[in-house]
């Protein structure tokens, strides 16, 4: 972040339930140089002082400049979320002054309190499952490549026909292994909603699993039992429950 | 932080790579309006511009998200078929076998 000698501005993370001061060891910069409190009724405002000249200016515009921010606001939100209850907002929340960041939630407390009340005392956690062989997210067509795609390309029908049979065979066990991890998070009344598919291919859960039994029922979740070992799951969290807070609290 | 590590499964909370972030900060969380109505306000634009900028071409494969570009969900006809097509009409046109009529 460029100096603070011009005006200010107050960049807002989110807002959550009170609580502990801001965890040490939190690094917003270069979006700016440290996170505070502010006090918005019942609820804490998560927030940075940002020099205004510079939000001003053609920075914004540049994605050079604009996403080592992206990359801070990701990581303050999820710092807190890691201490506590969180309501994440969307990147780019700017106010002129700590009176107008006050007035403007406190507006819109009981949207906010609602969101706070829907994520609860919950973390998000995404599950990513995947063959590790890059499948091919609308399972149509084996992607370059693939032995399927080898087979394909040299000619040999029946080759093809096998490579091709496998990868569907492993696509549908990885659909089977989503579909009962979702009916496992409905048993046990976690949130969960599928996200559009990772670069590689694998498919996406997020799910909003409660603080207090994180660790335990990630585990239970990812347990062997539970994905077939064919696959491989990647697991990460705790992420702010960006997911979980709804859309637009006006 | 890192909760655990086998072949099997691999827990982690940091080194999300790039794409990650901007999804989540980009395309989730509450959306609030602020006071100053800086570029940023324009985000939508900013998003697009961002996402043009990592989807480019020589960016895409160091950030392993050029996985559309071969699939056909998102490519229209796969190219397997339109080979497959070429092959057809070769063989039809070896044999004889006249066009088919209109409707």
């Amino acid at each position: 972040m460029s100096g603070m000698g011009g005006r200010t501005a107050w960049y807002v993370f989110g807002v959550t339930p009170g609580g502990p001061a801001v965890p040490a060891g939190v690094d917003p910069t270069p979006l700016a140089a440290g996170v505070e409190r502010l006090a918005v009724g019942e609820m804490q405002a998560v927030v940075s002082r940002v020099p205004l000249d510079e939000l001003l200016g053609d920075g914004p515009q540049d994605p050079a400049w604009v996403l080592p921010r992206i990359e801070a606001h990701d990581r303050v939100l999820t710092a807190v979320a890691a201490a506590g209850a969180v309501v994440p907002f969307r990147f780019g929340v700017v106010y002129g002054s700590r009176e107008a960041v006050a007035e403007a939630l406190d507006g819109r407390v009981d949207a906010l309190l609602a969101a706070l009340r829907r994520v609860g005392n919950g973390q998000e956690w995404t599950l990513s499952i995947g063959t590790g062989t890059g499948t091919s997210p609308a399972g149509r067509r084996p992607p370059p490549g693939s032995g399927a795609e080898r087979a394909a390309a040299s000619g040999q029908g029946r080759s093809y026909l096998l490579a091709r049979g496998a990868e569907l065979g492993a696509r549908q066990r990885l659909d089977d292994t989503v579909s009962a991890l979702r009916r496992r998070c409905e048993v046990w009344n976690i949130p969960a909603m599928a996200l559009p598919p990772g670069a590689d291919g694998a498919c996406r859960l997020a799910c909003l699993i409660p603080r207090r039994a994180a660790g335990e029922i990630v585990s239970r979740l990812t347990a062997p039992t539970a994905i077939d070992p064919g696959l491989g799951v990647s697991v990460r969290g705790p992420l702010p429950p960006y997911h979980f807070v709804g859309r637009n609290p006006t | 932080m890192s909760l655990s590590c086998d072949p099997y499964l691999v827990r982690r909370s940091g080194g999300d790579n790039l794409a990650d972030v901007l999804e989540r900060v980009l395309d989730t969380g509450l959306v609030v309006a602020g006071d100053i109505q800086v570029n940023l306000l324009d985000i939508e634009l900013l998003t697009i511009k961002i996402r043009l900028l990592i989807c480019s071409a020589d960016k895409a494969e160091g950030l392993g998200m050029g996985w559309w570009r071969h699939d056909p969900f998102y490519t229209g006809r796969a190219a397997l078929n339109g080979d497959v097509a070429a092959r057809l009409e070769r063989i039809e046109a070896r044999l004889g076998v006249p066009d088919p009529e209109p409707g």
